[in-house]
């Protein structure tokens, strides 16, 4: 007996040491996991050359916009930027949800997913890596097509675009994983619901306003439609608000600052939602 | 590689040269009505979260319309009243768009026939209300439009009226805000002229020398016109406010002048 100690007292308290330091050890080695699978998924992002499609998209849209904008009689800048980010940013966010829905059906069928979890790694510490690795191509995508448009908006308001297109990609990154885990590693049924869903945000908020309007007739069909119309924008993120085209052809930088908050707070929650449901979805499949 | 796949290559390429060049009809070039605009609700729905972006493509294929695929059809055939109706739905999509209203004033304003004219000279009045002080300078083109090309004195003076009573003369240039000043002379009102003209003065709107001495010179050109007819009432009056400007117009000569060897 050392130190007043009681023997068993000593026992518990070096057990005790021994399972936090087990604890931090597992924990330290499944972040470096994580970050591993982190790097592999932007490592096969890179190799499917997703930036070489960004940088060929970016050329073809300068061009493109460099017509129509001559095209156009007055308001020749306006017009090219509407155009370019238009379509820069529905062209992120497809190459993202492409990225997303075939790495994560490749892995299923190339039995990768098998040797990540027979390793010591846990489900979610995968789900975590590997949404970290779409995130940083979220970031380099979006930062691609906004270097693009310095040529052609002051620096601030494609700053913000730019911090607004990542959180979209970063969105839908998440939900596009959370499709392709619901609907059994279908690209087809995975991208299509993916895009369905795209689209519906961006529309819901119109929609919202329509069905308030007062060109309806007020019948119970209306107000039934209404009803499920209101509901559904309680769950899909407004995604009207991101990315707005007109911050960068009025310079708007003032407006795009100000609803930025509001966008990563937005991203924050929302993925926090999906991809809650995505891990209790891949947490019970039997793998 | 069998060789028949590289026979099936050549010939399946073959039949498509051969099916696109001789059985497909050639395109043919055919003019097409401009139809009505769809509803506010449906072209909102169509931009996708982007209205901005939807009006410029919108106006885009408007401003084509007078010249589709091969055929050039000139804007007088065009409907005006659906031309006007898509001009509002373009700025409905996006309030701070100038292009729909450059487009009414100074492409289907200058079309060469007085009723279509009219229509977009009115329709650019009816969007100038809405936002006078952001739409003055279509509205001021529109006027002038009325007066020297519709020839309806009228017509351009009650544009003129509103030109000068819905804007801020902080925000638009003086010479906007003068048009109903000279529309009057021009309809020998010679009376409410001056008395509009000397009024500006005093009250500091019109501030640049070069303007100054302008406004300054025409007020003596009333003078003068006023003698001639015998206005003496009126001359006697506008005689005193000229007198009220002299020193302001000594100063601003001066100014004129040094900007003048400025150059």
């Amino acid at each position: 007996m050392r130190g007043g100690y009681e023997p068993q007292t000593l026992f518990a308290d070096r057990a005790k040491e021994r399972k936090t330091q087990t604890a931090m050890t597992d924990a330290r080695s499944g972040i470096a996991h994580g970050a591993a699978i982190a790097q592999y998924t932007l490592l096969e992002a890179l190799k499917n050359r997703v930036l070489f499609i960004a940088l060929i998209f970016t050329f073809i849209g300068v061009f493109a916009a460099s017509f129509v904008g001559d095209v156009a009689v007055i308001e020749h800048k306006r017009v090219e930027i509407a155009v370019l980010a238009s379509s820069y940013r529905f062209c992120a966010v497809f190459v993202m949800m492409i990225l997303v829905a075939s790495t994560i059906v490749r892995e299923f069928n190339d039995k990768c997913l098998e040797l990540y979890l027979s390793l010591p790694i846990s489900r979610a510490m995968y789900f975590a890596g590997k949404l970290t690795g779409f995130y940083i191509a979220g970031f380099a995508l979006a930062a691609v097509f906004s270097a693009a448009l310095l040529l052609y908006a002051p620096a601030a308001a494609v700053g913000a675009w730019f911090a607004s297109l990542s959180c979209e990609l970063i969105l839908m990154a998440t939900v596009t994983f959370f499709c392709v885990l619901t609907f059994n590693q279908q690209i087809t049924s995975s991208l299509t619901a993916a895009l369905f869903f795209y689209l519906l945000c961006r529309v819901t908020d119109s929609i919202v306003l329509i069905s308030k309007g007062e060109i309806l007739l007020h019948t119970t069909g209306s107000a039934v439609i209404g009803f499920v119309v209101e509901t559904l924008s309680f769950v899909l993120p407004s995604l009207e608000r991101f990315t707005r085209s007109d911050w960068l052809m009025y310079s708007d930088s003032a407006a795009a600052f100000g609803a930025l908050p509001l966008i990563v707070l937005q991203t924050v929650v929302y993925c926090a939602l999906v991809g809650a449901a995505a891990l209790i979805d891949f947490s019970r499949k039997n793998i | 590689m069998p060789w028949f796949l590289w026979a099936l290559l050549f010939f399946a390429f073959a039949a498509q040269i051969g099916f696109s060049r001789s059985v497909l009809p050639p395109p043919e070039a055919k003019a097409e009505e401009l139809h009505a605009p769809p509803g506010d609700a449906a072209l909102r729905l169509s931009a996708l979260g982007e209205p901005p972006v939807l009006a410029r493509l919108l106006m885009l294929s408007l401003q084509g319309y007078d010249n589709q695929k091969g055929v050039s059809v000139p804007l007088r055939n065009l409907d005006y009243a659906v031309v006007g109706e898509w001009l509002e739905r373009i700025v409905a999509l996006d309030e701070r768009a100038e292009y729909p209203h450059f487009s009414a004033a100074k492409i289907y304003g200058v079309v060469n026939d007085d009723n279509r004219r009219r229509l977009m000279i009115e329709w650019v009045w009816r969007q100038f209300v809405k936002a006078p002080n952001e739409r003055w300078e279509w509205m001021a083109f529109a006027t002038n439009l009325a007066h020297y090309v519709l020839k309806d004195d009228k017509l351009a003076l009650a544009m003129a009226v509103e030109l000068r009573e819905k804007t801020d003369p902080e925000k638009v240039p003086a010479w906007t805000r003068q048009l109903e000043i000279f529309f009057r002379e021009n309809a020998n009102e010679y009376e409410a002229a001056a008395e509009m003209l000397s009024r500006q003065l005093l009250d500091g709107e019109i501030t640049d020398p070069h303007e100054f001495v302008f406004a300054y010179d025409r007020l003596e050109g009333m003078l003068e016109e006023m003698t001639k007819r015998g206005e003496i009432q009126s001359r006697e009056h506008l005689a005193r406010e000229l007198r009220k400007l002299e020193s302001l117009r000594e100063k601003y000569l001066a100014q004129f002048e040094e900007l003048q060897k400025g150059n």
